[in-house]
């Protein structure tokens, strides 16, 4: 049926050509494929929504210079959804409104969830970016979302593992996380990952302390650090994000914090703290890792040499953050939904990304078809000071592939981990 | 065509035109009503937002501009009737919608006394300002402590209602239903307000803000019609926030800080507080220096801040106001000749 | 539990001393202008960038850093000449609700002026050497810095405490902020004072910024965590009096350092709780200042 429609529209088309009419028919086949793109460019979430906006504007880019999409061009219609969810809704509807049904949007959990349930109504494809929250693959899951990153179940349990493996010597480990659904989940499944892949990495099971709550909106983490400084741990994980992260380190290093925690696996800032930090950068730091274009594997991969080179090009900066890998493989992801559906009307590309799989930057990933949750391998960056510009470095990449550490689909339910199978 | 606009508006602010007046009301509904089919859904969806904001600042200005009391928790009351609609919705609570917007005004109004019971007898001026303020942090702390309220991610995916009339069932579940819903509640409760302040109730509201003691000397009861007003003021606030929950499907604690409360403070001053029409017209003019602005990614918190400034410094008196001087300038010359 | 006493109070008194830093100004200015100005936040965090800009994010020694915060406090204290001239003094003679309109507009146009100046991209500047690093007392870790941060706070209480006072000038503050039209009357000048008060007030924020940058990360937002405070201390103090809102910063630094060790699941809810009933209790603040309303 699909290839009947296909030639029927060729021959439609090159009726328009030779005949000079249609011309509302010719205009959508030539007018250029528009694309809304809602990222937080102000606000606390600036920093991050800039750079997945950067990785999108890229994969534009690319995509152009290559011919297009489906021999139309592709436009990109930015917006800042200010890290605010009532803007990201205006903007869904302001898109919908426009004509715009293929949408990139939801770069943090509080913009994803209003994004989310509203997407069927307005007949929309949605790629949440970078939002972990379980909610969005179980409870608030519909057909038209699909999520391009790791959920917080399979990134923070493989961060879990991944501390653990590469520091079996720490035998004690904490959190310390924000009081919210997200902070209290992934310092949950980091301990769990800790304590389950523990004893093959060291032939004995390790001890995970109560985790240590500060509130959501903290600015000052003095009571909790000497909480920390007190307690038996050697390992921590540290689910503060964004600015508060570096006051938290700021705060902490001072105290001897550094010399106390042997390793520490953060929550995804990854090099926002490296360059803020420069060379007061704990020695021995973890995070989450979307794409380092200097370590392989991404070094040999050629879609990030690709990236890296447009991104010098275009973007006049020699070191990308790993974020805008994150934008880039977004978009990516839609363009092949349209590539392969050969057309942007919405349940056809929807149809086509369920089973989709693509080359990103970071390897082969996939859309898993029940859940629409994307999977592949996840990467996790150790980091350090460093004595030259910009004062910090990376010092090791290493992956774990989502399928281990994955929960089976469960859309439409919410997620609980102790329902699993251990 | 500037001269014109503001006579128009100039008209509606004084008892000189009785048939201006209406013809405006009557076009702004009928532009309103067909607004659906005019503009696209973000467009219409601010415009929804700004019937919702002009509420909101029309309940701030009651309780500042008649009675002379300055709340600067007002986002409370409107996080009070947002929650609580957010969450009847969401966990179906087995009422009526209308009764659901009906008990978020009353919760907003029963908190309102609680305070000014407490309260309003000593605290005027900016006492009343920073102790609403605390209330409304202290709120937010509790809300984000809540788990069946969504915490620090706010309840979300709020499904939008049916109103069972009895002969009929009124479906708001799509966007343009659900809109002409809000314009006539906006409607509605615009007129209840218009009613209040100009009743007896409005002019002793009035009185107290002109000069407490001789009010009282002429036996109006001061602490009791500040009370009345602060109920009235947070009962409407709560019912703007109530009215907003099903419209953006979303309720997250942005919605109740201090910024939020300056919101109405905003929009009233914009407008010009001194009419009961300046809080709409600030609301209006906020939305549409926020939407201008918009995809200035950037450069939009210069703008606006600058914008705002430029207002304040141009246009003491509010936008009403420098509409009714210009008014009376030509209207001044026009006498002379 | 002694030792968890220890740290409440000394993690109580840098919180308060740091909120007090950032109120300083904003008494000052309320008191006398009766402006509650809501960009006082926005030029802290001017001063906080600034301070970075000049002095980088590894201050070579206390002295250098003391000196770069000087600085910060004269860039600003020059922002507030020019914020005065061009927007304060033409707020005078209005009802006071224009200025918070107004300082809210500015707030926005500094915040948004930050950011296209240094970008998105978070700052950490760290404490001078002789100050980076921590005692431990009674089993708690107590960092050096912090400790400066209270001798910081304590030093301007002591200098303002001295300048209104003991001084001939402060007299004339004082005066002008009872009655600026008696003030008027006998020969003072008062647009002159009132203006030496808007960038005293901004100097002040200025420096508070050099002096805080170390204790957070540097972003256009490091301003809103202070500022709401400053305010609750402002009321609580007595609107104006100087002297009230240093208890008033004292009470709520301990109040809320107290509630993060004890009632932890419940953070950061104490400080409204105990705003509110102290509001209700003693509405007038601690030190009512004469002509307040």
């Amino acid at each position: 049926m699909m290839k009947r429609r296909t030639v029927l529209k060729g021959i439609a088309a090159g009726a328009g050509v030779t005949l000079g009419m249609n011309a509302t028919y010719l205009r959508a086949q030539t007018a250029p494929i528009r694309i809304g793109a809602s990222y937080a460019l102000s606000g606390v979430g600036a920093p991050v929504g800039t750079q997945m906006l950067a990785g999108t504007e890229i994969a534009i880019h690319q995509i152009n210079r290559d011919g297009g999409l489906l021999g139309r061009e592709v436009q990109l219609v930015t917006r800042d959804d200010k890290y605010n969810s009532a803007e990201s809704v205006a903007i869904a509807r302001e898109f919908a409104g426009d004509g715009i049904n293929l949408m990139l949007g939801g770069s943090q959990t509080v913009t994803a969830l209003g994004l989310a349930p509203l997407a069927p109504e307005l007949n929309m494809v949605a790629i949440i970016v970078a939002a972990a929250g379980m909610p969005v693959t179980h409870e608030l899951f519909n057909r038209n979302i699909f999520r391009t990153t790791a959920n917080n179940y399979t990134q923070y349990g493989s961060l879990g593992r991944t501390l653990i493996e590469q520091n079996p010597e720490i035998r004690t480990w904490v959190s310390l996380a924000p009081d919210g659904d997200f902070g209290r989940d992934s310092a949950l499944f980091f301990g769990r990952a800790v304590e389950k892949y523990s004893e093959a990495a060291s032939g004995e099971k390790a001890t995970v302390l109560d985790t240590i709550y500060t509130q959501a909106t903290a600015t000052d983490f003095r009571t909790q650090i000497n909480q920390l400084m007190s307690s038996q741990a050697e390992g921590l994980y540290l689910g503060i994000a964004a600015s508060a992260q570096i006051s938290f380190f700021q705060q902490a290093r001072s105290v001897g914090l550094y010399d106390k925690f042997k390793a520490i696996g953060e929550v995804g800032n990854s090099d926002i703290t490296g360059k803020a930090l420069g060379r007061n950068t704990h020695p021995n730091l973890w995070s989450i890792c979307h794409w380092l274009y200097n370590q392989e594997p991404f070094a040999s991969n050629p879609v990030s040499q690709q990236l890296y080179k447009d991104y010098v090009e275009l973007k006049g900066d020699d070191f990308p953050s790993g974020q805008v890998a994150a934008g880039h493989r977004a978009a990516i992801a839609l363009f092949e939904g349209i590539r392969k559906a050969e057309t942007t009307d919405t349940d056809e590309v929807i149809g086509a990304m369920e089973n989709l799989s693509f080359e990103s930057a970071g390897g082969p990933v996939e859309f898993r078809t029940e859940d629409h949750q994307m999977l592949g391998l996840n990467f996790y960056s150790q980091m350090g000071p460093s004595t030259e510009e910009p004062y910090f470095q990376f010092n090791k990449v290493t992956s774990v592939d989502a399928v281990e550490m994955i929960e089976p689909a469960n859309p439409g339910q919410p997620f609980d981990i102790n329902e699993l199978p251990q | 065509m500037v001269q014109n606009s503001s006579t128009s508006i100039q008209g509606r602010m004084t008892t000189f035109s009785p048939v201006l007046g209406p013809v405006v009301l009557t076009a702004l509904f009928a532009f309103l009503f067909f607004a659906p089919m005019m503009l696209n859904a973000g467009l219409l969806f601010w415009v929804g937002m700004t019937m919702i904001q002009a509420i909101f600042a029309l309940s701030w200005n009651l309780l500042f501009g008649y009675t002379g009391l300055a709340s600067f928790g007002h986002a409370g009351f409107y996080a009070i009737g947002a929650y609580f609609t957010g969450a009847a919705l969401r966990y179906d609570f087995q009422l009526p919608f209308l009764v659901v917007l009906a008990v978020a005004g009353i919760l907003g109004a029963l908190v309102a006394l609680a305070i000014g019971v407490v309260a309003l007898k000593r605290l005027t001026g900016i006492f009343l300002a920073v102790l609403t303020v605390a209330l409304t942090e202290a709120m937010a702390k509790i809300i984000g402590l809540s788990k069946a309220l969504g915490e620090q991610d706010g309840l979300g995916n709020i499904p939008r209602p049916i109103i069972d009339l009895g002969f009929l069932d009124l479906d708001l579940t799509h966007s343009h239903d659900y809109y002409r819903f809000l314009l006539i509640a906006t409607v509605v409760t615009v007129a209840a307000l218009w009613w209040v302040v100009h009743s007896r109730l409005g002019r002793s509201f009035r009185a107290v803000r002109e000069d407490a003691e001789r009010a009282r000397f002429v036996g109006i009861d001061v602490a009791r019609v500040r009370v009345i007003s602060f109920m009235i003021s947070g009962g409407t606030a709560a019912l703007a926030g109530a009215l907003s929950a099903p419209w953006t499907r979303i309720v997250t604690l942005d919605q109740v800080n201090w910024l939020a409360s300056t919101q109405p403070i905003l929009n009233s001053l914009l407008g010009g507080f001194t009419s009961f029409w300046g809080p709409v017209v600030g609301a209006v003019a906020y939305t549409g220096i926020n939407y201008w602005t918009r995809t200035f990614a950037g450069l939009s918190e210069m703008l606006v801040g600058g914008i705002l400034v430029l207002v304040i410094l141009l246009a003491p008196t509010g936008i009403v106001g420098l509409l009714g001087k210009a008014t009376r300038r030509i209207r001044g010359n026009g006498g002379k000749k | 539990m002694t030792s968890q006493a220890v740290f409440v109070l000394f993690n109580g008194l840098a919180s308060g001393m740091a909120f007090f830093l950032v109120a300083a100004g904003l008494t000052w200015v309320f008191g006398i202008l009766k402006i509650l100005n809501l960009a006082h936040g926005a030029f802290f965090m001017l001063g906080a960038y600034i301070a970075f800009t000049v002095g980088g994010a590894w201050p070579a020694s206390i002295w250098s850093f003391v000196g770069v915060a000087l600085i910060a406090a004269a860039a600003v204290g020059a922002l507030g000449y020019l914020t005065d001239q061009l927007v304060l003094k033409r707020l005078r003679n209005v009802d006071y609700h224009y200025a918070l309109i107004a300082t809210f507009g500015l707030m926005l146009f500094c915040e948004g002026a930050a950011k296209f100046i240094w970008g998105t991209d978070y700052q950490a500047v760290m404490p001078p050497p002789e100050i980076d690093r921590a005692i431990v007392v009674g089993g708690s870790y107590i960092s050096l810095y912090t400790l400066f941060v209270i001798g910081a706070g304590i030093a301007v209480f002591a200098a303002l405490e001295m300048i209104m006072h003991r001084t001939w000038a402060g007299k004339i503050m004082r005066a002008v902020s009872n009655d600026p039209w008696m003030a008027g009357t006998l020969g003072i000048n008062v647009p002159m004072v009132l203006m030496v008060s808007v960038i005293a007030s901004f100097a002040l924020a200025g420096f508070a910024g050099g002096i805080l940058v170390p204790n957070q990360a540097l972003s256009p937002h490091v301003g809103a965590s202070f500022v709401l405070y400053a305010f609750m201390a402002v009321v609580i103090g007595g609107l104006g009096s100087i002297r009230g809102t240093f208890i008033a910063c004292i009470l709520l630094g301990l109040v809320e350092s107290a509630n993060a060790t004890f009632l932890s699941q419940y953070g950061g809810i104490a400080i409204y709780v105990m705003l509110a009933v102290f509001l209700v209790w003693k509405p007038t603040g601690l030190f009512p200042a004469q002509g307040a309303t």
